[in-house]
């Protein structure tokens, strides 16, 4: 096997909050055309990027701290 | 034959004298009284002869199969008793359906089912490095808790498959095209460079309805788990 260059990863974990928008490390939450969607990077061994379709009621939640990406993950039953 | 016999004798009564006709009469009435038996004599003697083939065919068979046996002595059980093959976790099916049948988010810290040395022996596969496939439009190999294998184990399959990522694609249970289509690039995780490897719980957001506890994945594939937040990562070139 052969390797590239190593990739130096930004050590930031910050959750930036926009009006229609939550964006955290490996994942958001987005309002677009009056619904809500949830994208995130799966954990899966070859997990790329999902993107599931989530209640309002859930971007309001995650906009106000009281509820993390891990649980639309539990909620919706994702992986 | 029966009926042209008695045809016979029954013709010849009318040229033949009393004494002979009395002989006659008395032959008819033997064979009338041997057609109403025969059949079910028959029946009997058929049913005889089958049975007696049926148990010579069955000692004949008993001996073939001693003779190609090692236990060549009947009614003697000569192997050693073994113990039945355990499941590469080494749980028992009892206790992988109680925690499969737990809620995720609720899930045991798998350091309740397992032993420290059974953790430390697993996760020493992952000494010389772990790798993980990356979505190679972003800029981290992973979320928290992703999956990762180990890299000999990883370099083996590539081995082993000529080089083929189809193969390895098919080894490790993805999609035809998941490897093959470039989208997902293998990353190297270098030891150093892990944070928080574990043994998984199936409390991970990747983990999926085919997870199984114990660290192996229902493929038999050894996998942990650790925290891509920040972790380097090295990509592997496949030629």
């Amino acid at each position: 096997m052969k390797f590239g260059k190593k990739v130096i990863v930004p050590k930031t974990s910050a959750i930036k909050r926009e009006p229609n928008r939550v964006t955290g490390p490996t994942w958001s939450v987005e309002r677009v055309d009056g619904k809500v969607f949830y994208e995130y990077m799966s954990g899966e061994l070859a997990g790329g990027i999902k993107r599931y379709e989530i209640a309002e009621e859930d971007f309001a939640a995650v906009y106000a701290g009281e509820m993390t990406d891990y649980d639309l993950l539990l909620k919706y039953n994702l992986s | 034959m029966l009926t042209r016999v008695v045809s016979y004798m029954t013709r010849s009564k009318g040229w033949l004298s009393w004494g002979w006709n009395r002989i006659i009469d008395d032959g008819l009435a033997r064979v009338g009284a041997f057609r109403s038996v025969y059949p079910a004599k028959l029946r009997a003697a058929a049913a005889d002869l089958q049975r007696r083939l049926l148990d010579t065919l069955a000692v004949g068979m008993t001996r073939i199969q001693r003779k190609s046996t090692k236990n060549a002595e009947p009614h003697v059980v000569r192997q050693d008793k073994v113990a039945p093959p355990r499941r590469i976790s080494g749980l028992s099916d009892e206790k992988i359906r109680e925690i499969l049948d737990t809620p995720r988010g609720q899930r045991p810290d798998p350091s309740t089912y397992m032993t420290k040395a059974e953790i430390d022996e697993h996760l020493a596969r992952f000494d010389d490095g772990a790798v993980r496939f990356r979505d190679a439009n972003y800029d981290t190999a992973g979320p928290p808790g992703g999956s990762v294998m180990p890299k000999n184990e990883f370099e083996a399959m590539v081995k082993d498959a000529g080089g083929d990522l189809s193969i390895v694609e098919d080894g490790l249970g993805f999609d035809p095209g998941h490897l093959t289509s470039g989208r997902f690039e293998p990353v190297l995780i270098e030891a150093e460079d892990f944070n928080s490897i574990r043994i998984p719980s199936g409390n991970e957001g990747g983990a999926n309805d085919r997870w199984l506890p114990g660290g192996f994945t229902s493929g038999g594939q050894a996998e942990a788990v650790m925290d891509f937040t920040g972790v380097d990562f090295t990509p592997i070139i496949l030629d």
